[in-house]
């Protein structure tokens, strides 16, 4: 629902700042939703007198005006409406203004004649849809003046979202209320004074009768005569838009304005369309019909539907929509103004079967305040006489065959602290229930006996009067306590360990390889071999001379079970584990360190080790498979790197003595190194009395999780179609195809991404040359590619490879 | 065929072995000659065994010093042919031209072992020398499944609550009114079911033909996860603590509203848990989801079945709580529903509220999964765009 502060300042004095208002009510249940600037978009549109008005000398329709904005100087606009006379005051926006349809005011020359603004007629203003003249202000209204502030048009509106339970906060009275109970400021409900006429009286006029008592609590009228239908004032009118209501006239507005003002849905008849001046409150009749405002045939429910009816058919939906027969219109004199109270579930069903959602029937299913009725009522009468120029009939007809009755419940003191878990003083229960309009019995006892306000039918025991205090408190006064027994969590986000291990886990098995758990202690002498410049901290009773020496490495290891597995006649060997390797570190200090400072004699560090050998894939009917090789256990690896998010890790070639020097690399996450990987070095492969044609891979496993993103950032699908082309090039044997394929990515923007489908040597390739051919997708994420953008980027990627790499086309 | 040793002794000893054992051959000297034979067959010896040696030598590559190794020492080979002169000799040469021959023959042999250690290094020299592969070429490999971001949330947010101890607990999707609605404090016309918009199965579709069969009952997808809190506290008494993870459904697809998505809901009742307890479950979830940095903010709200009840938010995880578009400025992100369960539903399932009080909680999990992982658009995780899940 949509709150005018203007509007609402009228029954509370507000907090400083529209921001300060709405932290207030949203912290109390009321969220603010958004917040709307007012008569905005009318900076440089200022108050203007007509001085002169001459015709165009070469346009008919136009005329040349001379204006004054106060300032002494004449200003001259050429202006295409008539509805004014020298004299009138009128909105000028003058040159630079903006106004909120979009058009911005320039010197312009109309049919030769110079024009230093425009004159504006209400909808170029954007408070009306009023197009048929400029807009004539009040004369009293000084020049030059901003007309934003002219008009009144500068308020701040709030989107409140009002929760079902709350029909009590869809006006702005109620707000109010709510305002008043949390600043602790008086709420100020405007004083009616209605001069009743000395006609007849209403009930000597009209007989009301309600035959379904249960559907219709309470119903009232009152007669206003002598109704003069017009436009309502600009006051109302703003009011009325700033809320989202758009102005009729003045008698519909009335009803409306009090609707927003206190929550009370009310109806017009024109009485003289009200048949035998009586009006009946009953269920529809099987195969009843009426039409509605809107102009719809609608058959009513028999026997659900409640309908309004005069002396012969109905002439409302009771509480949903009235009808058209009695409709206010420009001939009408005499208004009668009802105020009821219905039931509101049966409201709720009536206007969902008819799928007619209006303000009146959200109110009623809500339920309203059945003690407010009347107030709405003479409301709407006074504004009436003030603004239609209303005669107001003595008296009225006021209907009430189930009066209001307060309900109460009991309240021991002590439930608000049992409940939300903290003391709260018996003194603030009873001085917060107050201030939002409970009553409570006060005679010192534990309990005491609270009465419901009339407006809160939300309200039904001490549940909710724990609500009421805590939200009024402050949901953030309440302590954050843990359940009896729980502990407090890790953060998952900063350590997501567990969840990176479970991936790379899943990686390693989903690429073929078993995980082994060997034993940490090995034979010094084959660590030699793969770790030559660490010496490994030794045990003094190893159970064999081979178990003596902490891993420094856990490749022997696996090499180990690779040759335990061949003289098996185990064919295909792929094997990974995850383990500790150990270096002694002893701290200088270690004699004299104390103990809490958690002393360690050796760094430890888990690595990822594995290995792969033999036939790719098991012997299969459909699919020819050759032995293992470099670029298998670089798949494996890619797999574990996919798995944890990790892109851009670089392969680059290294010296290591455990490793063939053709195929060692090092694995480069930035400048973080991750580990290695390679074919076994064939002197170490012979002094272990395993094949050539090992592979092996060793990952530091905490700098390995520590550059992993588990929780990825996924990017928007793209919606413009991708052009697929191949590039062939020919380069240097000896340049590395990531770079290639990183020179291609970087050229172009319009570069999606890049796959290397085929690499050739020999045939008609030169000796130190190699063929490489690229798949490059192509895609622009704001538009559909031309074949000329793209023709553009494949050549510009051409050039550069030619300038890098010395690329020719193949 | 080598024999297979221990590892230690291969490390100790063979590994060293190819080196030492070549350079002892190699210094190996040509036994002395036997004074017995004639000098026109030392002479022989001689040249055989310098050609052999030459032969030999002179290879440079396995092939060739195999040709070399038949030439000598094979069954017609020049040193093999030796021993076939050995029976038309004169007995008294016999055994001299017989050891004579068979010391030619070892050394011969042994050249022959030199040399193809020699030529096996000088290859595993020329290999280790020789041109490097391109380290940089994609790996071998099948390309790795994903999961779903959506079921990878519910793992994550259901990991916590088992951690808090919570049971995991089920409940029919297909549900009727009674568990809904009703027992949860939303009567039939209470302008609380606006909330939710509901589907309603078909009961025809159930089989129901005669109105009768359903006894005026209405069945519905549900449309929270809440009725599992009903169906769990029908079930057992308390002390209860649970989450129930699943599908809901809701009549409502725009850019915002997918018909079909997925909530956890909680459930802690037991003697005395206050909304301190609550909020203290709820902090230790979102700072354990989101980062111990994330802060939560209560604000009072409206469930029919919780009083009081709390929309919760937490501080941007974006922005920190700055403002930033995710966030529309307001350094907030709503992200799920609370509050004490209402003394309603306590009747309704037959406890007693003055003997226990709870709480309950239901989060979105859509809502949670686009904040963890940046998907700005809610439609995205049922379309199942292959580029869009191979992104998890």
């Amino acid at each position: 629902m949509k709150i005018s502060l203007n509007w609402l300042s009228d029954y509370v004095d507000l907090p400083e700042t529209p921001e300060a208002l709405a932290a207030l009510i949203t912290m109390a249940g009321l969220e603010v939703e958004g917040i709307e600037q007012l008569g905005q978009g009318l900076d440089g549109v200022v108050v203007a007198r007509i001085l002169e008005s001459a015709p165009h000398p070469s346009a008919e329709k136009l005329s040349v005006n001379q204006v004054d904005v106060g300032t002494g100087e004449r200003l001259q606009i050429v202006c295409g409406a008539k509805n004014f006379a020298v004299g009138d005051l009128v909105p000028l926006a003058t040159i630079g203004a903006a106004l909120p349809n979009g058009i911005e005011i320039k010197q312009a020359a109309l049919r030769g004649v110079a024009s230093f603004g425009m004159l504006c007629s209400a909808r170029e203003l954007g408070i009306s849809d009023d197009h048929a003249g400029l807009l004539i202000l009040d004369p009293s209204l000084k020049l030059g003046m901003p007309i934003a502030d002219a008009l009144g048009l500068g308020d701040t509106v709030f989107e409140v979202n009002v929760t079902p339970n709350r029909g009590d906060c869809l006006s702005h009275i109620g707000i109010a209320r709510e305002v008043a109970a949390l600043t602790g400021r008086p709420l100020k409900i405007p004083k009616i004074a209605i001069t009743e006429s000395a006609g007849l009286a209403t009930d000597t006029l009209l007989d009301v009768r309600i035959d379904a008592p249960e559907r219709c609590r309470r119903y009232a009228a009152r007669i206003a005569e002598g109704v003069r239908i017009g436009p309502s004032p600009l006051w109302m009118q703003n009011r009325l838009r700033a809320v989202g209501v758009r102005p009729i006239s003045n008698a519909v507005d009335v009803t409306n304005f009090v609707m927003f003002e206190c929550g009370q849905p009310l109806h017009a008849f024109d009485f003289d369309k009200v048949a035998g001046g009586q009006i009946v409150v009953r269920l529809a009749k099987p195969n009843e019909r009426m039409t509605t405002l809107d102009g719809k045939e609608r058959v009513l429910a028999a026997g659900d539907d409640l309908c309004i009816c005069d002396a012969t058919a109905p002439s409302a939906l009771a509480g949903v929509m009235g009808g058209g027969v009695s409709e206010i219109s420009d001939a009408t004199t005499r208004v009668l103004i009802e105020a009821a109270w219905f039931e509101p579930g049966a409201i709720r069903r009536t206007a969902r079967r008819h799928a007619l959602h209006s303000e009146s029937s959200h109110r009623f299913e809500r339920g309203i305040d059945p003690e407010m009725l009347l107030f709405a009522q003479d409301r709407t009468a006074q504004l009436l006489a003030e603004l239609a120029g209303a005669k107001i009939l003595p008296g009225r007809v006021d209907r009430y065959p189930r009066p209001f009755v307060a309900r109460h419940f009991d309240l021991h003191l002590d439930t608000p602290s049992r409940t939300l878990g903290m003391p709260v003083e018996r003194g603030l229960v009873k001085k917060t229930l107050s201030a939002l309009g409970f009553g409570l019995s006060d005679d010192g006892r534990e309990t005491v006996e609270v009465t419901i306000p009339s407006w809160r039918p939300d309200v039904e025991g001490e549940a909710d009067c724990v609500e009421e205090l805590a939200r009024t408190m402050g949901y953030d006064k309440i302590p954050a306590r843990l359940p009896c027994g729980v502990q407090e969590l890790p953060d998952r986000t900063a350590s997501l360990r567990a969840d990176a291990m479970n991936r790379l886990r899943a990686a390693l098995a989903a690429a073929g390889l078993d995980e082994v758990i060997n034993y940490s202690f090995v034979d010094a002498a084959a660590l030699a071999h793969f770790t030559p410049d660490v010496k490994p901290i030794c045990l003094r009773n190893a159970i064999a001379a081979d178990m003596s020496a902490m891993a420094t490495s856990r490749l022997p290891g696996l090499v180990n079970n690779l040759k335990h597995s061949l003289n098996r006649q185990v064919e295909a060997v792929r094997l990974y584990e995850i383990g500790r390797v150990y270096v002694p570190e002893l701290p200088a200090n270690l004699a004299t360190a104390p103990m809490r400072d958690a002393l360690k004699v050796s760094s430890e560090r888990q690595m990822l080790s594995g290995l792969v050998f033999g036939p790719r894939a098991p012997l299969q009917w459909a699919q020819a498979t050759g032995a293992s090789d470099f670029y298998d256990l670089k798949g494996a690896i890619e797999l574990v790197l996919s798995a944890l998010n990790l892109r851009n890790v670089r392969f680059e070639s290294t010296q290591r003595c455990d490793l063939h020097p053709r195929s060692a690399c090092a694995l480069m996450a930035g400048d973080v190194h991750l580990g290695l990987m390679g074919e076994l070095h064939p002197t170490v492969a012979t002094a272990f009395d395993v094949p050539r044609g090992v592979y092996l891979f060793e990952l530091d496993l905490d700098a390995l999780l520590a550059a992993a993103n588990p929780i990825p950032r996924a990017r928007p699908i793209p919606r413009y179609p991708a052009v697929l082309r191949d590039l062939a090039i020919v380069v240097d044997a000896a340049a590395p195809a990531a770079d290639v394929e990183a020179a291609i990515r970087t050229t172009s923007e319009l570069v999606e991404s890049v796959t290397l489908f085929d690499v050739f040597r020999g045939g008609s390739i030169q000796e130190d040359k190699k063929s490489l051919a690229f798949a490059i997708r192509y895609r622009d994420r704001a538009q559909t590619l031309t074949d000329e953008q793209v023709n553009a980027a494949h050549q510009a990627i051409l050039t550069r490879l030619g300038e890098r790499f010395g690329a020719e086309l193949r | 065929m080598k024999a297979r040793h221990p590892f230690v002794e291969i490390t100790r000893t063979k590994a060293s072995l190819p080196f030492t054992h070549s350079e002892n051959l190699m210094s190996t000297q040509e036994p002395p000659q036997s004074p017995e034979l004639s000098e026109e067959i030392e002479r022989e010896f001689s040249e055989i065994s310098k050609s052999a040696v030459d032969a030999i030598d002179s290879t440079q590559d396995p092939a060739s010093l195999e040709a070399a190794r038949v030439a000598t020492l094979g069954m017609k080979g020049s040193v093999t042919r030796l021993f076939e002169r050995i029976p038309k000799l004169d007995k008294s040469l016999r055994r001299a031209f017989g050891q004579r021959a068979n010391a030619l023959r070892a050394h011969i042999e042994a050249r022959h072992e030199a040399r193809k250690v020699a030529l096996d290094r000088e290859a595993l020299d020329r290999e280790l020398k020789g041109p490097k592969l391109d380290v940089t070429l994609p790996g071998r490999r099948a390309a790795l499944g994903h999961r779903h971001p959506v079921s990878r949330t519910l793992d994550d947010v259901s990991a916590i609550f088992l951690e808090l101890g919570f049971d995991v607990a089920e409940g029919p999707e297909i549900e009727l009114d009674d568990y809904n609605f009703e027992a949860l404090n939303i009567p039939a016309d209470h302008p609380a079911r606006d909330m939710q918009d509901t589907f309603w199965v078909a009961p025809e579709s159930l089989g129901a033909h005669d109105a009768g069969a359903l006894d005026g009952k209405t069945v519905v997808l549900r449309t929270h996860t809440s009725p599992v809190q009903i169906r769990t506290m029908l079930a057992h008494a308390p002390p209860i603590r649970i989450i129930a993870p699943g599908k809901v459904y809701r009549c409502d697809s725009d850019v915002t509203h997918t018909p079909m998505f997925h909530q956890v809901e909680g459930l802690l009742v037991d003697k005395g848990v206050t909304f301190a307890e609550l909020k203290g479950t709820l902090d230790a979830f979102v700072r354990s989801l989101f980062g111990a940095s994330t802060r939560t903010r209560f604000r009072p709200s409206y469930f029919p079945f919780t009083e009081p009840s709390a929309e919760v938010d937490i501080s941007c995880v974006h922005c920190g709580g700055k403002g930033c578009r995710i966030c529309k400025q307001t350094g907030w992100l709503e992200i799920l529903g609370a509050g004490m369960v209402h003394p309603n539903v306590f009747r309704a399932v037959g406890y007693d509220p003055s003997e226990v009080s709870g709480f309950a909680f239901g989060l979105g999990v859509e809502r949670i999964a686009m904040l963890r992982y940046g998907v700005d658009d809610l439609r995205s995780f049922f379309e199942n765009d292959a580029r869009f899940l191979e992104q998890f």
